[in-house]
C-alpha cells in the first residue's frame, strides 16, 4: 500500500511504531507521534487522531513483469543481498493467521487465500486470482459507483471507476484484445485507465488503489466485503 | 500488505516464556473496542527515511525474475521496491517530484 505522507501542509515521516492493532501494523509519524493504522490510513491515536492519509494507486507484481512494462523504472537499492523472504514459513503455513487469533474472520474461503482488495469508504470488494486473469474485466459496484478491476500490462491488478463524461461505462475486451466501452467505442489503456482513441480520447478514469492482502486480514477490516471469484 | 513480522514473533515468544501464566504484550490503548498492543520499541524495525535507487538495468542483475515487487508510477516516474527487502523495513519514505509518499508493506 502506498500513502501520500502530506496532510495539509505538513510532511510526515512514517516509522514502524512496534504496535499492532487488529493484527496489523501501526505506523507512527515522527513529527507528532500520532499512531496510524496501516490498513485504514487513518490516525487512531495522538494529536492527529482522525486525520487520514490519501492512498495512492500501486501495483504488486513480479520484478520481470514490472521491468518489462516500465523499462525506465528505478529500484530501491538493496543494502545487502536479499534473496528470499524472511517470512516464507509464515506465507506457506495455512494455519498461521496474524499473531493473535483472527477476529471476525469471514469464512467464505481459506484465511490465507491471497485476494486483491478494493475499498471505497465502507464499501469493499475482494477479487480472487481466478477472477482477474488476463483479458478479463470484472465489473461490480462499490456503494453507488460502478467499478472495474482488471490485470494491467505489468501483471498488477488495477481498479477504476467506470464512469466518464457523465455516464457509466460498460467496458470489455473486443475480439482484438482492445479494452473498449460499448457506449462510445473508445479504446482504453487497461494499465493507466487513459482513453487512447475514440470519442473520449485523453480522458483518465479515476483509479482506486488495489491491495494484495490475505483474506483473513481483509475480511477483518471489511467484514461486509463482496467477494468476486 | 503483510500483517506481521518476524521480529514480532520473537518478541511474543519472549513474552510467552517470561511468566508461568503468559500475560501477552501490554495494551497501550483501545480503539473501536480493539486493543493496540505494544510488541516492540518504535523504530526497532527500521523504516527507510532516505531511500537510494538504482537503475532498472543495474537492478536486473540483483533481482530474481519472479521476485515480488510493489511499484508506483507518479508523474511518469516509476519506482519499485522488492518486497523481500521491505520485509525488514516495512515502510519507505519516498518522494517523486512534488509528491511525498510512503510505500508500506
Amino acid at each position: 500500500m502506498v500513502y501520500a505522507r502530506t496532510v495539509g501542509t505538513k510532511k510526515l515521516t512514517l516509522i514502524v511504531s512496534g504496535m499492532l492493532w487488529r493484527d496489523s501494523l501501526i505506523m507512527m509519524d515522527k513529527e507528532s507521534g500520532s499512531l496510524w493504522s496501516h490498513v485504514l490510513g487513518k490516525a487512531v491515536k495522538g494529536p492527529m487522531e482522525g486525520s487520514t492519509l490519501e492512498m495512492l494507486p500501486s501495483a504488486q507484481t513480479t520484478w520481470a513483469a514490472w521491468y518489462k512494462a516500465h523499462p525506465k523504472t528505478k529500484l530501491l537499492a538493496k543494502s545487502k543481498a536479499v534473496t528470499s523472504s524472511h517470512y516464507q514459513g509464515y506465507f506457506d503455513d495455512p494455519e498461521k493467521m496474524g499473531i493473535f487469533r483472527a477476529r471476525r474472520i469471514v469464512t467464505q474461503m481459506p484465511g490465507k487465500a491471497l485476494v486483491w482488495g478494493v475499498a471505497q469508504g465502507p464499501h469493499a470488494a475482494a477479487l480472487t486470482d481466478e477472477a482477474v486473469g488476463a483479458s478479463k474485466v470484472n465489473a461490480f459496484s462499490l456503494g453507488d459507483g460502478a467499478v472495474i478491476a482488471l490485470e494491467g500490462a505489468d501483471g498488477g491488478v488495477r481498479a477504476f471507476v467506470a464512469r466518464a463524461d457523465g455516464r457509466t461505462l460498460n467496458l470489455g475486451y473486443d475480439e482484438k484484445g482492445i479494452l473498449r466501452d460499448d457506449t462510445t467505442s473508445t479504446a482504453w489503456n487497461p494499465t493507466t485507465g487513459v482513453a487512447l482513441r475514440g470519442k473520449l480520447a485523453g480522458t483518465q478514469l479515476e483509479e482506486l488503489p488495489v491491495t494484495r492482502v490475505y483474506w483473513f486480514a481483509w475480511s477483518s477490516f471489511y467484514p461486509n466485503t463482496v467477494v468476486i471469484d | 500488505m503483510r500483517t506481521l513480522f518476524f521480529s514480532v514473533m520473537i518478541a511474543l515468544a519472549s513474552f510467552a516464556q517470561a511468566e508461568e501464566a503468559p500475560k501477552g504484550p501490554p495494551t497501550v490503548a483501545v480503539v473501536d473496542g480493539e486493543p493496540i498492543y505494544k510488541v516492540l520499541e518504535p523504530g526497532a524495525i527500521p523504516a527507510i527515511e532516505n531511500p537510494t535507487f538504482v537503475t532498472g538495468e543495474a537492478a536486473d542483475g540483483q533481482m530474481k525474475p519472479g521476485e515480488p515487487v510493489m511499484g508506483v508510477v507518479i508523474d511518469g516516474e516509476a519506482h519499485a521496491y522488492s518486497l523481500w527487502q521491505l520485509d525488514a523495513h516495512e515502510i519507505v519514505n519516498d518522494q517523486i517530484k512534488g509528491t511525498a509518499f510512503a510505500a508500506t508493506w
